[in-house]
């Protein structure tokens, strides 16, 4: 090594780490929304981390629950409720079915399959950045997901997407409050699609709502349209703020989207290609 | 390797603390970078490479747990854990509040680099949790102050029944 490489050897240790990760940075780019390796290898070390830990509270929480009686009655709630929640689901889904068909027994046919195309998944952690990007769930490649599978909220709320990494029964979940995310709304059944991205800090904006354009006023309900081929049509995104018109081409549109962060923990994962059965 | 093994242990706890912490209360994970802890205490105990290593493992660590670019935390970390190994060997930092300014400054510098790298890359601010991400460098060092005394406590207690 060079006299003045020896001399400055801490300096160029850290120089060396510091470019090992620009190229970690770099390589990202031309992946596009890939993860790599090393990235996974992280995730799928320390994942299974956070499961056992939030399972091991949530366990504890139950004892205490159950050792403060009823449990008999628990047990038959909980069971009811689970029920309910696959119902609730494929009524959901039923209604954008029966929107898009009217004969019998080709609905007979789809029903037949419904319940198995909804997965129930909870919360197991926090983005560490910014919650409001991502939330990462206790179910994964085991349980029948992959990326780009649509999540919703305990009440069929649109919630996000799945995407990488997906491990074996862990995942992470991009929220529609992510700023990088994009979802195709319009407000109700009428309304002129905008697209709607997160804001960072738990709301949405409207991007692209023409000043011109009446819809939507503040309280408009958005519902996905299914334009961005990611997000099947139909589902209950948010709801609209307020809404600020510019004398510029373009409104600033301000939306709350049904779901509270700090209430998100039971969610539903639409394991089926949503096309398949909703076109 | 038992010393890697020790900060392997370290990062592990700090990494359990958080998704506790994340799940009884986010705004209280988010004022304490528990990670950042680890770094300056291993940085202090054991000189800027160990520092700047434990920096970029730890900073790869909380990247690969939040959605956007792996690798932005590491870079941060990495120039925290050299910085905080480096200065610390120059400087008297025995006394509480020299410890605590000197770790405050140095978490300001992390939170700097990775607000600058950031923008960089995304063009747009950081989310800032309502200003608590502000105060993140003062409270985590307030934690990374007090865990000099608390752990030479500890080795003191556990000496004492050795001997006895």
């Amino acid at each position: 090594m060079p006299s003045f490489l020896s001399k400055r050897k801490n300096l160029v240790v850290l120089v060396s780490l510091l470019l090992f990760q620009m190229i970690l940075i770099s390589i990202q780019v031309p992946l596009g929304e890939e993860d790599i390796l090393l990235e996974r290898v992280f995730f799928a070390i320390f994942a299974p981390v956070q499961h056992g830990v939030v399972a091991f509270f949530r366990g504890l929480g139950d004892m205490w629950d159950n050792y403060a009686g009823l449990r008999e009655t628990r047990r038959r709630y909980r069971r009811i409720s689970e029920e309910n929640f696959s119902l609730r689901h494929e009524n959901i889904l039923l209604k954008q079915i029966l929107k898009k068909l009217r004969d019998e027994t080709e609905l007979k046919e789809l029903y037949g399959t419904l319940s198995d195309k909804v997965v129930g998944a909870r919360v197991i952690g926090l983005d560490a950045g910014n919650p409001y990007k991502s939330v990462i769930i206790n179910r994964g490649r085991r349980d029948g997901l992959s990326v780009d599978m649509v999540v919703l909220d305990a009440y069929g709320n649109l919630v996000g997407r799945v995407i990488g990494p997906v491990e074996v029964r862990q995942a992470r979940v991009q929220l529609i409050t992510d700023p990088e995310s994009g979802v195709s709304v319009r407000a109700g059944d009428e309304g002129s699609p905008t697209i709607l991205k997160g804001t960072g800090d738990g709301q949405c904006e409207l991007e692209y709502s023409l000043t011109t354009v009446d819809d939507p006023k503040p309280g408009d309900t958005l519902v996905s349209t299914g334009f961005d081929n990611i997000y099947p049509p139909g589902f209950k995104v948010g709801i609209v703020l307020t809404v600020d018109r510019k004398p510029e081409l373009f409104k600033d549109v301000r939306v709350h989207p049904f779901f509270e962060l700090r209430h998100l923990d039971k969610l539903a994962v639409i394991t089926a290609d949503p096309e398949s059965f909703l076109d | 390797m038992k010393d890697a093994l020790r900060t392997l242990a370290a990062i592990t706890g700090a990494f359990v603390l958080f998704s506790i912490l994340s799940r009884i209360s986010y705004p209280l994970a988010l004022a304490f970078n528990l990670l950042s802890v680890v770094v300056l205490y291993f940085a202090v105990l054991r000189g800027e490479i160990y520092g700047a290593v434990t920096g970029m493992f730890c900073g790869l660590l909380q990247d690969s747990f939040s959605l956007g670019v792996f690798g932005l935390m590491g870079i941060a970390k990495t120039v925290s854990g050299y910085t905080a190994g480096h200065v610390a060997k120059k400087i008297d930092i025995v006394q509480f509040s020299r410890r605590y300014a000197f770790f405050a400054v140095v978490l300001a510098l992390e939170l700097l680099v990775w607000g600058l790298l950031y923008g960089a890359v995304f063009s747009q601010t950081p989310h800032f949790g309502n200003g608590l991400l502000l105060l993140q460098p003062l409270l985590s060092a307030l934690v990374a102050a007090g865990i000099f005394p608390l752990i030479g406590w500890i080795n003191r207690r556990l000496e004492k029944r050795k001997s006895k």
